[in-house]
């Protein structure tokens, strides 16, 4: 089941939260929408469910595979829902949670009792929670409360798995698994899935494709190697790591930042560039080598970690961060205060209103 | 905790609250049932089973049951609007809630008076179809629902807003309608502070005294309930009799403090997510 949306747009108040945003979730793809909280990623995500209704708009669609849902009532819509905070029935056992879809159907369409426990108890096995059903969410980590909602919202086998923000309020070790734990789950199940988070590496790490947001609209979509390697513009740049960042001008064709010089975008002699740079871009050298650069000084080391941290104090307001091997670090024989110069092995200049 | 009192400043203040908790509650409670069984057991079954006071008892207990299921519906209804929803003049209604807690019961018996009486505003008109409301047991239910009402909406209110919507959203993602969202998820997130506000509301309602006195007229036997029955029996010096009827009243609060305090224990039992 694919999901395509377009031209949707939601305003509360003055405020636009999601402007004219368009994106394709292709069947059994996952798909993270990525963005700052505020940016109207949750907005869009509940509108896709039904819980919020779009601004009325004349080319404002919303279909899975070819069936306009727009109209329809957020039951008939066939989507799972994860929340944020599990949402689970607090009075209901897990079992009872996981059951519910199953039960509220009309009794037509109804499973049988028999059918519905071993439905229950299937899901429950793939979620790795046997021997929980007789607990109450109270009773439950956080993980297994968001895997019990997961579960829920997978048994009515709906046609779009939405989630909002799914690891959101658990600890850095949980989440990290639970991630490749959901990655695993869908090349298994292969549900269409979006799922909302405002943490960059989650998205990178666990989704097909993601889409970036930014106040209501969108600003890149593609691949994680697209977004991260290739960032349309500073904002993407900014949002998908952790950045340093130059302010200059463009002169006779170049963006010059200080003692740097790069290729310029085409751009009016004198207008103000910026420089973007991830901390694996830039190298260190020592000042008595004598290489042009940026001059500096070492502020301060940070050993722990795969990566070595280096932050450099020089001209501007700003620290500058380079990660480098810690075998680097050794072969230079950095200390704080050394003297050193910075070169530039990759970076992004950008000359748009975009300010940061 | 640390305890920086001296130990006689922490026995002083302790002997302090029993002796005022013994003058102001228990004494009077003991001298309400010593008053009822002076004249023996004999004369308070006596005072308790004339006709005029099993009338009143009946009374009292017919508009409980008037009562409390409109209040139940009106509590429930006010709470999942106020509770669940956000609009404007929401915070203006919320307030207005409590409006009979703040106004008098003399005024809120003056008030259907000044309505329904004969020279009110809809008293012609009623009079005209030989309805009656003041004097008779409409006014009295109105009244007991107007003193009474704001009970299960203040309770019910305040954990409806700290549990939010998601429950109910997730229910509805699921395929769930209205009536089996409220009766699967809701109701049972919420159904022992409805009690608790019931129970409250009822306990208020039977001894509901000022604006019901307004409204009644004082008939014996036909619109006299306990508490101005109470009042009757007092004015007319018999005073056991008043005592012993006053009596049934006691044990009611009684019974009220006890089922009080099963649920608040409940109710912070279910706070802490555990059973319910």
């Amino acid at each position: 089941m694919s999901l395509a949306v377009s031209h949707l747009s939601k305003t509360f108040g003055p405020h636009r939260a999601v402007d004219d945003v368009s994106l394709r979730v292709g069947d059994g793809e996952l798909v993270a929408l990525l963005g700052p909280s505020g940016c109207g990623k949750t907005t869009l995500l509940r509108m896709i469910a039904g819980l919020e209704e779009p601004d009325p708009h004349p080319a404002a669609s919303l279909r899975f595979d070819d069936r306009e849902v727009a109209g329809e009532a957020v039951g008939r819509r066939e989507v799972g829902f994860v929340f944020q905070h599990y949402a689970l029935f607090r009075q209901l056992t897990v079992f009872e949670n996981v059951a519910f879809g199953l039960r509220v159907k009309p009794w037509r369409e109804r499973p049988p009792r028999a059918e519905i426990r071993e439905r229950v108890l299937e899901l429950l096995r793939l979620v790795q929670l046997e021997g929980f059903e007789q607990r109450l969410p109270g009773q439950l980590s956080g993980g297994q409360r968001q895997r019990v909602a997961l579960a829920r919202a997978l048994a009515v086998r709906p046609r779009v798995l939405l989630l909002d923000e799914p690891f959101g309020a658990l600890d850095a070790k949980v989440r990290a698994d639970l991630r490749r734990w959901l990655r695993r789950l869908h090349d298994e199940l292969h549900v269409t899935s979006l799922f909302v988070t405002h943490d960059q590496e989650e998205a990178l790490e666990v989704a097909d494709r993601v889409v970036v947001m930014q106040r209501g609209r969108v600003e890149q979509d593609g691949s994680p190697d697209e977004v991260f390697h290739h960032p349309a513009n500073a904002f993407v740049t900014d949002f998908l790591g952790q950045v340093n960042l130059f302010h200059g001008r463009v002169q006779d064709g170049q963006a010059v930042f200080g003692p740097l010089a790069v290729d310029s975008p085409p751009a009016a002699e004198g207008q103000a560039a910026r420089l973007l740079v991830r901390p694996h871009e830039l190298e260190i050298h020592p000042a008595r080598v004598g290489r042009p650069g940026l001059a500096a000084t070492v502020a301060r080391l940070q050993l722990a970690g795969p990566l070595a941290k280096v932050e450099l104090r020089g001209d501007g307001p700003d620290e500058i961060v380079v990660s480098l091997s810690h075998e680097q670090v050794a072969t230079l024989g950095l200390r704080v205060g050394d003297a050193v110069t910075v070169g530039l092995k990759g970076h992004r200049v950008y000359v748009d209103d975009y300010s940061i | 905790m640390r305890r920086d009192e001296p130990a006689w400043v922490r026995w002083a203040l302790i002997l302090f609250a029993w002796v005022f908790c013994g003058l102001f509650l228990v004494l009077p409670l003991a001298a309400v049932f010593g008053e009822a069984l002076r004249d023996g057991w004999q004369a308070y079954l006596a005072s308790v089973t004339e006709p005029d006071a099993l009338a009143a008892l009946r009374l009292t207990a017919l508009t409980a049951a008037v009562v409390l299921p409109l209040n139940l519906a009106f509590g429930l209804a006010a709470a999942w609007c106020l509770g669940k929803f956000r609009f404007r003049g929401r915070a203006l209604l919320t307030t207005l809630i409590d409006l009979p807690f703040a106004v008098s019961p003399i005024t809120a018996g003056l008030i259907f008076v000044l309505l329904f009486g004969l020279h009110g505003w809809l008293g012609p008109w009623l009079a005209e179809r030989e309805w009656r409301v003041i004097f008779a047991l409409p006014g009295i239910w109105l009244a007991s629902l107007f003193v009474t009402c704001p009970f299960v909406a203040r309770e019910v209110i305040p954990l409806m807003q700290e549990q939010g919507c998601d429950e109910e959203l997730a229910a509805l993602t699921l395929g769930a309608n209205g009536w089996q969202t409220f009766w699967r998820v809701t109701w049972p997130n919420v159904r022992w502070a409805v009690l608790y506000g019931a129970i409250l509301s009822n306990a208020r309602c039977m001894g509901e005294f000022g604006a019901v006195s307004v409204v009644s007229g004082h008939i014996r036997g036909l619109t006299n309930t306990l508490p101005l029955h109470v009042e009757i029996l007092y004015n007319e010096y018999q005073f056991s009799a008043a005592f012993a009827v006053a009596s049934l009243l006691s044990l009611l609060a009684l019974l009220t403090l006890l089922l009080k305090k099963l649920l608040e224990w409940r109710l912070t039992r279910q706070r802490q997510g555990e059973p319910a």
